[in-house]
């Protein structure tokens, strides 16, 4: 214990080093020289008030109103890991409990009407990289939607456009366009309806909605189809008539591909 | 004097048993899961090879991941799947190969885990690497012209895309992808995670 | 001691320490000078990479066509610069200091400890390069190359060293609360930074459990590294500066373990909605809530030691940027700890609200603390005080202004743009236009706050210089106003002095 009791008053300065100007080399420290000589006892003192002494603890108790804090919050942890903790398996992602403990089985969802114009505008998120949020592509590489031909054609070949996607070069609004549209038939019948019924009512487009159920048919039809369309394919695909909608899977006739 | 031995032992006792509990114990969790067997036998994920693999450190040395995640999450959790960018939520299982983490904190830019599947387009992909404003007008993600050459020859190599008319200048009519250009997008194109998988609800 | 004759007086104790002091503060001198000058100059590097970055966000077409200057290379260079450039150095330069300080011994290693700090630079820069050359491990906090390793290890190991002999050696039996901080802190970090370069690049380690090390790391190096050293400097500056004894032992004590306790486990909130499994992330979540703890008996513990002596804040440039950071830690902490709630971060997560929230931390908290020690530190190894009063209120008015508008600024940006990023029906692209204004806004208030960063290398430079060595008395902040106080003061006392003689 090198420490004595000192006054606390920050009024009462703490006596500094100035005292031992023998440990400092005067040459680096010019100042020191000058104070010691000086009999100017402000000069003094303004180095003397340089510091307080090395912090100390005190001794207040802890507040009990804390401590409280502190326990209903170690609680509240407890609880919540027991009610979230989806039993510490490492198989468990959802952390609501209701999950955990449901029996194996999926919910029958009730069949809902759905609106397709709000389907699909979710679903064209994943168009507006190339086809823009506008629907006008970009111009010399992506085809534009607003305005296009096929768009507000037979749907049939929107659907089919869809579920295969597209190759080579075809012909919108007078230019030509090069390229390549992935198949999208990972989407569900709805989402694809969804999607072309979107598409064919927005901006300048004015066409009828698109049902999930012509969705299906083509779905069926074009089963066999291996690639992606043609222009010409396309072509030739919407001179013949749409594909009979039923609610039974309908006799499968030959889907006249490229 | 024993109270440095004290702290000493309470301060490793501390950061090892959460280095355990956090860390140490999922992963033995995880080692008895393994990879998934779909419906048609394949085994789902598998690691990555070749150039999808060489990809992945251009994605990595371009610090890709400061402005885009690999990870979907769950249904009514945020909007991810509702916004396209996935199917389902993503598993453990899903990156179990993955040399390096990289499912990122930060979405300055869209959701990159299944882009493979959600942009299949190789043009689409180079024209918005060369230049991200050709193909997304007001993006804020930097060009990587560094990926590739131009070139304004009449007859362009096989491996070059055009640019859109008005990107066109006298010396750049067409930009040919670099080897790791070429890279990179091969390994976006491997990021797919579309697999069901029966933890992932 | 042995060379000075004390006179055997009352007073005679006093003097011993009073001598201790010199000799420790001399035998800092140049370990903790080169540590110091090191980490100003990667402040000023870091500011320089941050200002490019922030630009690069809203001007994207801006020094495109270097490779090496891209944002996802700039960006990392610049948390890596601030982070283990200046950040560590800074705290490793304080820590020295304080240990030797309250231990009342001398630095050991004299001729090592130097040698670490030219060790750590070259450590530092060889990973800023490779950051910016292309190697980068793509890992956040956690860029530099494997190889750097060999670099900090070798420091890191004589810096355990030093802090273990400084603390068999120390004079007094008890050991003040910073003494702890600092002890556990340089305890944690090279085992949170080896274990954690294992966990997320050795193969045959689950992708996500690399995800997860990586995420128990980031958020450690904060808690168990720079909040400890951070805290240190506040128990021991607060105290120090105001002449009162810190308000409870009890209350730091409390705060000191369950620190340790809990914030080890905060890390996995950074991963909610992630590929995690549940309960790993609800435990993060819990230990994320815990800090309230911690946090909140340090707050009560600062602010009644400062009870009354706010009066201070006037004066002491010290005491300015400490309590500045005192306050900073207490919002984040509290901040931090909502963040990790699900709801909060279905929003918040994935967006320039975390940017915001680690700013806080790291800048408006450990940033400024270091600035105070700086303060305090610097006229002590060297000497000399510093040559600018003015220059000192730029300082201090720039990055305190320059960081309240990057984090409020940002902090709104990032919470508007996650709740349009979780309504599926705005398009990402007007989410994104969205955040542009905010984005220069962050331009500007960078901007200001380097200024403040180049303000303070002039006034090392100078000090370093020589200037200010004949200058009498410590450079404080006078206002007029407290300039009249105290000459009031002074009246007052002699009026007294009169009346007893």
């Amino acid at each position: 214990m090198s420490e004595t009791p000192k006054p606390t008053n920050p009024e009462v300065p703490t006596p500094d080093t100035n005292k031992y100007e023998g440990l400092r080399n005067p040459a680096l420290h010019p100042t020191d020289v000058e104070i010691r000589n000086s009999p100017d006892v402000l000069a003094m003192h303004q180095q003397i008030i340089r510091e307080m002494s090395e912090p100390k603890d005190g001794v207040a108790p802890t507040p009990v109103w804390l401590l409280m804090f502190f326990f209903a919050l170690i609680g509240w942890g407890g609880y919540y890991i027991a009610q979230h903790g989806g039993g510490f398996r490492a198989d468990v992602y959802n952390e609501n409990p209701a999950v955990l403990y449901r029996q194996a089985g999926g919910t029958a969802d009730a069949a809902k009407p759905v609106d397709l114009m709000a389907v699909g505008k979710r679903t064209f998120n994943n168009c507006t990289q190339c086809h823009q949020v506008n629907g006008a592509g970009i111009p010399g590489a992506f085809p534009p939607l607003d305005g296009a031909e096929r768009v507000s054609g037979p749907p049939h070949v929107l659907a089919a456009i869809l579920l295969h996607g597209l190759h080579g070069p075809i012909q919108v609004k007078g230019q030509t366009f090069n390229g390549d549209m992935p198949a999208w038939g990972q989407l569900s019948d709805e989402e694809i309806a969804g999607v072309i019924t979107y598409v064919r009512a927005s901006w300048s487009n004015k066409a009828p909605e698109v049902s999930p159920a012509l969705v299906k048919a083509m779905r069926t039809q074009t089963a066999a189809q291996a690639g992606p369309w043609t222009g010409a394919a396309l072509d030739a695909l919407a001179k013949e008539p749409p594909p009979a909608i039923e609610s039974e899977a309908a006799p499968v006739t030959e889907a006249k591909t490229n | 004097m024993n109270r440095s031995l004290f702290i000493f032992i309470g301060v490793i006792f501390t950061v090892v048993f959460s280095l355990s509990g956090l860390v140490l114990v999922p992963d033995w969790q995880f080692s008895e899961i393994g990879q998934f067997k779909t419906a048609d036998g394949t085994l789902y994920p598998q690691p990555l090879t070749g150039p999808p693999d060489a990809g992945r450190h251009v994605y990595m040395d371009l610090g890709c991941i400061y402005c885009h995640t690999q990870q979907v999450r769950p249904e009514g959790f945020g909007a991810d799947i509702e916004r396209g960018w996935g199917r389902r939520r993503t598993v453990m299982r899903d990156y179990m190969f993955d040399p390096i983490n990289l499912t990122g904190t930060m979405r300055t830019g869209p959701d990159l885990a299944n882009i493979g599947a959600r942009q299949p387009s190789r043009t689409w992909q180079y024209l918005h690497l060369y230049n991200p404003v050709i193909t997304s007008p007001g993006s804020i993600m930097p060009p990587h012209p560094f990926l590739f050459t131009v070139g304004a020859d009449a007859a362009p190599p096989p491996d070059a895309v055009a640019l859109p008319k008005e990107w066109q200048t006298p010396t750049a009519k067409y930009i040919i992808p670099n080897s790791r250009g070429r890279f990179l997008v091969d390994y976006l194109m491997s990021l797919d995670k579309s697999v069901d998988l029966p933890e992932a609800q | 001691m042995a060379t000075l004759a004390v006179p055997n007086k009352p007073e005679a104790l006093e003097s011993q320490e009073l001598l201790t002091r010199v000799q420790t503060d001399r035998s800092c001198r140049q370990t903790v000078l080169i540590y110091y000058t090191s980490a100003v100059f990667w402040l000023l590097l870091g500011s320089v990479l941050a200002i490019l970055a922030s630009l690069k966000m809203h001007i994207p077409g801006f020094l495109a066509d270097w490779e090496w200057l891209t944002f996802g290379r700039v960006r990392p260079a610049h948390l890596n610069s601030m982070i283990y450039g200046w950040a560590v150095m800074a705290a490793i330069g304080t820590l020295l200091w304080l240990q030797a300080r309250m231990g009342r011994v001398r630095l050991p290693l004299p001729l090592l400890l130097p040698v670490s700090g030219l060790v750590w630079n070259v450590g530092v820069a060889y990973g800023m390069i490779a950051i910016l050359i292309g190697y980068s491990s793509s890992t956040e906090w956690l860029e530099f190359p494997v190889p750097v390793l060999g670099f900090f290890g070798f420091c890191l190991v004589l810096i355990i060293y030093a802090t273990l002999v400084m603390m068999m050696r120390r004079k007094v039996h008890h050991t003040y609360v910073s003494q702890w901080y600092i002890y556990g802190g340089v305890l944690w970090f090279p085992f949170l930074y080896v274990s954690a370069l294992i966990l997320t690049q050795a193969p045959h380690i689950n992708g996500t459990v690399r995800a997860i090390a990586n995420w128990w790391f980031a958020h450690n190096v904060l808690g168990l590294w720079l909040t400890p050293i951070g805290l240190a400097s506040a128990y021991y500056f607060i105290p120090k500066v105001t002449g009162r004894p810190v308000h409870s032992y009890h209350l730091s004590l409390l705060g000191f373990w369950t620190l340790a306790l809990f914030y080890n486990w905060a890390g996995t909130h950074h991963l909610v909605g992630g590929p995690i499994p549940a309960w790993v992330i609800t435990v993060g979540i819990v230990g994320s809530m815990m800090m309230f703890i911690p946090v909140t008996t340090v707050a009560i513990n600062h602010h009644m030691t400062m009870l009354g002596q706010f009066h201070h804040l006037r004066t002491s440039p010290t005491l300015r940027f400490v309590v500045f950071g005192a306050m900073s830690y207490t919002l984040v902490s509290f901040h931090g700890s909502l963040a990790a709630l699900r709801s909060f971060s279905e929003v918040a997560h994935f967006t320039h609200h975390t940017i915001a929230h680690s700013h806080l931390g790291v800048y408006c908290f450990f940033t400024m603390m270091m600035f105070g020690a700086m303060y305090y530190i610097f006229p002590r190894i060297l000497r000399r005080e510093w040559s600018s009063a003015p220059l000192i209120k730029v300082h201090f008015w720039t990055t305190a202004i320059g960081s309240i508008v990057y984090v409020v600024g940002l902090g709104w940006a990032g919470w508007v743009q996650g709740s349009m990023m979780n309504n599926p029906d705005i398009p990402f692209m007007d989410v994104v236009k969205y955040t542009i204004p905010w984005l220069e806004s962050r331009s500007v208030a960078g901007t200001l706050m380097s200024v403040g960063h180049f303000v303070f290398a002039y006034l090392v430079w100078r000090m370093l210089r020589g200037d200010g060595a004949d200058q009498q008395g410590p450079t404080l902040l006078t206002t007029a106003r407290s300039l009249r106080k105290q000459r009031e003061r002074k009246a007052r006392a002699r009026e007294r002095a009169r009346e007893v003689a």
